[in-house]
């Protein structure tokens, strides 16, 4: 069964075709993969997702196309765990694609977000993401602490800010000079 | 193509998920403490193939999220395992979604440029009967989607 890197590409790709033939030539949207399915996309985990999480699916027209590949783009509710100027950072993928405009997330966005996780299930699960050697190793942790600092923020309640600081300061302790 | 039952899905998805690329239920099971997504998909399988409680008391954590399931504990973690397995099973469906979207264009730019099916098939050397059938009643069940892709291709290009 092929649920990974190749099959998300596809998946992409198909998003693409039938995008160009919903909506008019000059139409443009852009799309922002984060979570587990942006890491493997970027080579940095090798496993299924159970779906591709993504923000900025607006406009609305294009999310029923995105709904039928399985792609949640509710994670907008999850805005707050994305440092200010993602967008800027990110990464654009399968450059043939014209009218989807895809992007990942930089490293540091996506770590951050992870460390975002709450309840002790879903900080596992999140954290095991993060933790492969090769994240580590490219990690810039002078990026990592500016955005932690924009994140922690950004969070709307206090529960959620000490988590995150005691997710982060955790990650960092357990990674850093690793 | 052969239906993909969920016990069949399963087993797949687990193996995907295996840090040693196994499906077996044993080896899963050594694998949990340093696999944690295994854990739910795991324990579904478990519950949906009877595993015998002998086998799944050998880690007390996937005893444990059994029971979870088992009481409903876990439906919204379930119902992602479901949707993924709703997704792959709709491979064929969503495929013959886009034949029908590229069948729109294909008699679009036909009519735009007056060529015949007879032109296409022969160009592009598919079989008669069958580009005929997907030309005519948009009949997905006999073409497949590269080939739609080609002929969509070839009369935008023409």
């Amino acid at each position: 069964m092929e649920l990974g890197i190749k099959e998300l590409k596809e998946r992409l790709l198909m998003i693409e075709e039938e995008a160009k033939l919903t909506f008019s030539e000059d139409s443009e949207f852009s799309c922002y993969i984060v979570g587990g399915g942006a890491l493997i996309l970027m080579g940095y985990i090798v496993r299924s997702t159970h779906d591709i999480d993504a923000i900025s699916a607006y406009p609305d027209e294009i999310k029923e196309v995105y709904e039928h590949y399985d792609m949640n783009t509710d994670c907008m509710v999850f805005i707050s765990n994305f440092a200010e100027g993602y967008q800027e950072r990110a990464i654009r993928i399968l450059p043939e694609t014209t009218m989807v405009k895809f992007y990942v997330l930089s490293l540091e966005d996506i770590v951050i977000s992870k460390l975002c996780s709450n309840g002790a299930d879903n900080r596992q699960k999140d954290i095991f993401d993060i933790n492969s050697d090769k994240v580590i190793k490219d990690l810039d942790w002078d990026k990592l602490d500016e955005l932690a600092k924009v994140v922690e923020a950004q969070q709307f309640s206090t529960i959620a800010r000490e988590d995150f600081i005691w997710n982060y300061k955790d990650y960092v302790r357990r990674n850093k000079n690793a | 193509m052969r239906k993909l039952t969920e016990k069949g899905f399963m087993e797949g998805y687990l193996q995907s998920l295996s840090l040693n690329n196994t499906s077996s239920v044993n080896k899963l099971i050594k694998e949990l403490p340093n696999n944690p997504r295994l854990l739910v998909p795991l324990a579904y399988y478990a519950h949906i193939i009877g595993l015998p409680e002998k086998t799944a008391n050998k880690s007390s954590a996937l005893a444990s999220e059994i029971e979870k399931i088992k009481t409903g504990q876990e439906q919204a973690e379930i119902q992602k395992l479901l949707n993924t397995y709703k997704y792959a099973a709709g491979k064929k469906s969503r495929e013959d979604h886009l034949k029908r979207l590229m069948h729109k264009k294909l008699l679009e730019k036909m009519a735009e440029k007056g060529i015949t099916t007879y032109k296409v098939y022969k160009a592009l050397n598919l079989d008669p009967s069958n580009t005929n059938r997907f030309v005519k009643h948009c009949d997905c069940s006999r073409i497949n989607i590269d080939s739609v892709r080609k002929m969509v291709k070839y009369v935008e290009e023409i």
